[in-house]
């Protein structure tokens, strides 16, 4: 199967967010959010999603079938215009699931955030059902003063099971320069993955990006303090293992492994 | 290509300070994941397809990158492509910890290469960053300079990446000598694969180098400048 799903979000006159494009097709399927304090906006003729508010506009995104499967050829673009602001959740996990002629599903992602623009990606967790061959690969381009926040969760098989392939690579370039790439890759397929240097007992691996440019001046090793990134506490325990990492940037990559989805959750929730 | 530099320059007695770090065994034994011969295996596995396969296609295309020398233009040595790859490479290494121990090994690698391939190449390549150039881009100009080929560079950090953590089991694990090289001989066919894998992606685009990390390495790299460790630098 061949999906896309586009997104183009621009910033109004009296500040706020419209969605003037939102296309997307099974499994890729988008919603826009009811307004807080409003009835549930119509998908066509919207007004301003963040119209009053000053917020930003909100999208889910719905599976609305199996998958990916293998084969699978899932494409997503977002481009958010200078100052737009737009938040991408998910609503229900999604499964990696082997397709009948063994072959890969690729999801590939392109985001441009302009200048004052702010993108935050958090959909739900990816499952790696056994036997499944998956490859997300997503390129984000920054404005310099952009901000974002982008989120990953991979559960490794479903419950009692052994994990399927799955692979995430993540390129952010900011202001033309690269920021982050990083590529993490486990199951049967990355030999290696599995073991004490890879996932180790883990089931539940995310990672959680934030890039603010307000950090540009802040010292280069540390974490900013009073952002919720300094909360967390770094530990290598069996149950959650965590690190705060800061990159040669104004940006943090926070980096966990978890006995399971919830616990992982919980983990990346306290960082925003 | 001649095979006395490759051995050199992947002779763990050359002074390039590798000798004092565990690539992050020691914190892998403190939490209790590698424990015995089997899990060090799994342990050096992972390293070698994840952050060694990173780092050879990084060396292999700064060998290949600076094999015809450097360009010296108007404003002096031209190193922009070393500089571009060096940057690549800082981008995927997203621990401030494994940044530091990269750039630390890249600069006491050159001190040691500049004595034996003194030139131009190296001064500038060590001059791409203040504490010094990632490991892989240092030991990519340190192949160049001594004749080493792209896919000899690859090799030979594909081969670092096991042989490094391994030297350090018996001090940590209290494993035999003849139990680890047991071990590093069991990988020498996957450090073989993932080698030619690299030198292969070395002759593609920058931004298209491999970029595997390993969430393990790199929460343990950080916990290693928290101060648990006792033996290793990381």
């Amino acid at each position: 199967m061949r999906a896309s799903a586009r997104i183009v979000a621009r910033c109004q006159a009296d500040g706020s967010t419209r969605l003037t494009t939102l296309a997307g097709e099974a499994p890729l399927l988008l919603r826009r959010a009811a307004r807080q304090g409003a009835k549930q906006a119509p998908d066509e003729g919207a007004p301003p999603d963040g119209a009053g508010t000053g917020g930003p506009a909100r999208v889910y995104l719905a599976g609305g079938t199996a998958g990916p499967l293998g084969g699978d050829e899932l494409r997503c673009s977002v481009d958010l215009g200078p100052g737009a602001r737009l938040e991408v959740h998910g609503v229900d996990a999604s499964v990696a699931l082997p397709g009948p002629h063994g072959r890969e599903s690729a999801l590939e992602i392109h985001a441009r955030v302009g200048e004052g623009g702010a993108l935050s990606w958090s959909p739900r967790p990816l499952v790696a059902a056994r036997g499944a061959r998956h490859r997300t690969v997503a390129r984000v381009e920054l404005a310099a003063d952009a901000l974002l926040v982008w989120r990953d969760e991979l559960i490794l098989g479903r419950d009692g099971e052994d994990p399927g392939s799955v692979s995430t690579r993540l390129r952010v370039l900011r202001a033309g320069r690269v920021l982050l790439d990083r590529e993490v890759a486990f199951g049967p397929r990355h030999p290696g993955s599995l073991g004490p240097a890879g996932s180790g007992a883990h089931r539940a691996i995310g990672s959680l990006l934030v890039v603010d440019p307000a950090w540009a001046s802040a010292p280069v090793d540390g974490v900013p303090s009073g952002s919720p990134l300094s909360r967390l506490t770094p530990q290598d325990e069996p149950a959650v293992a965590v690190a705060v990492l800061r990159l040669s940037g104004p940006a943090v990559l926070v980096t966990a492994a978890a006995s399971g989805a919830a616990a992982l959750a919980r983990v990346l929730d306290g960082a925003i | 290509m001649s095979l006395i530099p490759l051995l050199l320059l992947a002779d763990s007695r050359l002074p390039g300070g590798t000798h004092a770090h565990s690539g992050g065994l020691e914190a892998a034994v403190a939490a209790g994941r590698v424990h015995d011969g089997e899990t060090l295996r799994a342990f050096l596995l992972g390293r070698l397809t994840g952050v060694g396969f990173t780092a050879a296609a990084f060396a292999a295309a700064a060998a290949l990158e600076l094999s015809g020398g450097l360009v010296v233009g108007e404003r002096g040595v031209q190193t922009r492509e070393a500089a571009a790859l060096d940057a690549e490479y800082d981008a995927r290494t997203p621990s401030p910890a494994q940044r530091a121990t990269s750039r630390a090994l890249g600069r006491h690698l050159l001190c040691a290469v500049r004595a034996g391939w003194p030139g131009v190449l190296l001064d500038a390549v060590a001059g791409l960053h203040p504490d010094g150039p990632h490991h892989p881009i240092a030991f990519g100009a340190a192949a160049a300079v001594a004749g080493v080929d792209p896919g000899g560079a690859a090799e030979a950090v594909a081969l670092g990446s096991v042989t490094g953590p391994a030297h350090a089991a018996p001090r940590l694990l209290g494993l035999d000598p003849d139990a680890v090289t047991a071990v590093l001989a069991s990988l020498a066919a996957q450090v073989e694969q993932v080698a030619a894998a690299a030198a292969k992606a070395a002759r593609g685009p920058v931004e298209e180098l491999p970029a595997v990390g390993a969430p393990l390495l790199e929460i343990a790299a950080q916990q290693v400048r928290g101060g648990q460790v006792r033996f290793f630098v990381s």
